[in-house]
């Protein structure tokens, strides 16, 4: 039976306006690949890819998600269950960044302060057009505790390290949760209750925890 | 026409169907089967598509004024008339206007993004231009809905066998019916009874297939809002997709389902060997995987017609089961177990047990667990198609029972 909320694996959703290139920087990252002219993304789609941290393999399970505002309706199924969220903008385009701060604060609200956040600004290959500053996004991404990457889906600058520091970051966050858990397990007669206790960890793999909210 | 001579066209229609009509006729023989129910005048596209022309010039000389009462006209009259012009309506008014803006920004954003390894939607070609009137005429003419993604790639293959004017009066036409207004406007209760009818029709054609995905519990919406939003054109290749689009213009919206069955079993080996991740890799990359046209429409030649109706009509009744359950007193939320312990021994980790009713609730036959919500209830998704949240147990008794597997028709495949 398949169970994604294994212990070495990591659920990421990107999130994102249309067009800034979400798909490229997920192609780029898992397949070493880049097409100018990538189809639009329609819903979602899943990838995934093992990674080597220090003495840890780890698997991600990556959904790239469509960005129309419309598919919003989607977005819990992605990012309820989600371990970390990768936000994109288009370096070139403010209105994207200003999405960018719409999903912060939709996923603190949601999902709460557990999901480990990162930003990525994109195309930077297109240098000259370039409307967000690096200093303002960076500020931002501190003030909610995300961190911040500029990326070129195009060169393949940057991803490598984005989706590297979300890795990180997000196996950090399991093992807090993890000992918080233990801690309070601790003294009481344990294997019946880390079951029951065990919800949030037991079952709501990606596609399965969308089945709650048909709402 | 007597019984017998209609048997004959109609046989003669089925095969053409699965023949495909030639290519040259296409056009033609969609618009017929289409057809016009919406009473969409062929000159109205040049309306919408002056409107849209005018709104570009004023963004182009960031008239806003200009915009806005091009924007607002027409939506207002009513309300004008009557003097009952409120705030309220303004503010709607403006959300509206600004949505048709973002919704022009969007069509043109996706516009080279359309169908790309058709090559035919490039940067400044002519289709490229004809696409984006056509959607934006639509965004105009129904701006409730405004533009959607995915549109584009059933518009534009229309637009590869239709003039401007036909494309436009098809495409309107093809959104005219319950299943697109729901898939498109995202409403998700709807979308879910769909997709709960659909799985009936799955279990009965494909059943091992079927039981794969719930076993695995792959979520239905995760890929085919995908496969129907675009009508297949997404994946497939664009003869196969002109192919499946004669059967599905001429049988109707049921044959989406009869269609989409037919593409899984064509690749049924593969899903049946496929764990959790490799089942959403491949229901989500489709275009990777090397589908055969052939063995699909072969597929869904041996897959019986379910009738537009029929699946209307049941996810109807899905529907209201799902209202039903989400008005009576709510199990959801009421119920404490007495003991969580009980559950944490019993079903908790155990999603994908097959269960039965064992008393109380009326019972819907066999099931699977998919989720057990903190402390007290569990999802159960019927083989019937029913979802349903239950309470699994309360002072050590349960309401649902493990099922002997010999009595499971799925356990054993």
């Amino acid at each position: 039976m398949a169970d994604v909320r294994g212990k070495n694996n990591y659920k990421i959703v990107l999130l994102g306006e249309g067009r800034v290139g979400k798909t490229s920087l997920v192609l780029r990252y898992v397949n070493n690949t880049f097409s100018d002219k990538q189809q639009t993304t329609i819903q979602a789609s899943f990838l995934s890819k093992r990674i080597n941290i220090g003495e840890n393999t780890c698997n991600l399970a990556i959904w790239d998600t469509a960005g129309q505002e419309r598919f919003h309706a989607l977005g819990p199924i992605y990012y309820r269950d989600a371990d970390g969220a990768l936000l994109v903008y288009d370096t070139t385009d403010t209105e994207s960044f200003a999405k960018v701060k719409n999903w912060v604060k939709e996923l603190r609200k949601m999902v709460g302060q557990e999901i480990v956040l990162c930003i990525a600004g994109n195309k930077i290959d297109l240098d000259k057009e370039r409307q967000v500053e690096k200093s303002e996004a960076e500020e931002y991404a501190a003030s909610v505790g995300a961190y911040h990457f500029q990326t070129s889906a195009k060169l393949g600058k940057g991803i490598e390290e984005t989706f590297l520091a979300l890795a990180k970051k997000m196996i950090e966050q399991r093992q807090e949760n993890d000992s918080r858990q233990s801690a309070r397990r601790s003294g009481g007669n344990a294997p019946i209750l880390v079951v029951a206790d065990d919800t949030s960890n037991g079952g709501s793999g990606a596609a399965s925890g969308s089945k709650a909210c048909n709402c | 026409m007597n019984a017998l001579e209609e048997y004959k066209v109609q046989r003669t229609v089925h095969k053409v169907l699965f023949q495909g009509i030639p290519p040259s006729l296409r056009g033609t023989a969609w618009m017929v089967a289409i057809g016009n129910k919406k009473g969409i005048d062929i000159n109205d596209f040049c309306t919408y598509d002056a409107r849209a022309r005018d709104l570009h010039s004023a963004i182009a000389l960031q008239d806003k004024k200009a915009m806005e009462s091009m924007l607002l006209d027409g939506k207002h009259q009513s309300a004008g008339e009557t003097g009952a012009r409120t705030t309220e309506n303004d503010d709607t008014a403006q959300s509206q206007s600004d949505s048709i803006l973002t919704n022009f920004i969007q069509v043109r954003l996706d516009l080279i993004r359309t169908l790309p390894r058709l090559k035919i939607f490039s940067e400044g070609g002519s289709y490229t231009e004809n696409l984006r009137r056509v959607l934006e005429a639509f965004v105009l003419y129904d701006p409730g809905m405004g533009y959607v993604q995915g549109m584009g790639s059933i518009a534009g293959v229309l637009l590869l066998h239709t003039s401007l004017e036909e494309t436009f009066v098809s495409f309107i036409n093809i959104l005219d019916n319950q299943l697109f207004q729901n898939l498109f406007h995202m409403n998700m209760g709807r979308i879910h009874s769909y997709l709960m009818a659909f799985k009936v029709f799955l279990a009965k054609h494909l059943p091992k297939v079927y039981a794969h995905i719930s076993r695995v519990k792959i979520d239905l919406k995760l890929f085919l809002l995908e496969w129907w939003m675009t009508l297949f054109t997404s994946f497939l290749r664009f003869d196969t997709v002109c192919h499946l689009w004669d059967i599905l213009f001429f049988e109707g919206v049921g044959s989406l389902v009869s269609i989409s069955i037919a593409i899984l079993k064509s690749i049924s080996a593969k899903l049946l060997d496929a764990d959790f991740e490799g089942l959403l890799f491949i229901l989500t990359h489709m275009e990777s995987m090397e589908l055969d046209p052939e063995r699909i429409l072969q597929s869904s030649r041996e897959i019986p017609r379910i009738s537009s109706q029929d699946f209307h009509e049941l996810a109807d009744k899905m529907f209201e089961e799902l209202e039903k359950r989400q008005h009576s007193s709510g199990f959801e939320n009421s119920a404490e177990l007495d003991d969580p312990r009980v559950i944490g021994r019993d079903l908790m980790g155990r999603f994908g047990q097959r269960v039965r009713v064992s008393n109380g609730i009326p019972c819907q036959g066999p099931g699977t667990v998919t989720q057990v919500h903190h402390g007290s209830t569990a999802m159960v998704v019927w083989d019937t198609g029913i979802t349903q949240n239950m309470r699994i147990g309360k002072g050590g008794e349960y309401w649902l029972r493990e099922m002997p597997a010999q009595l499971d028709p799925f356990f054993s495949l």
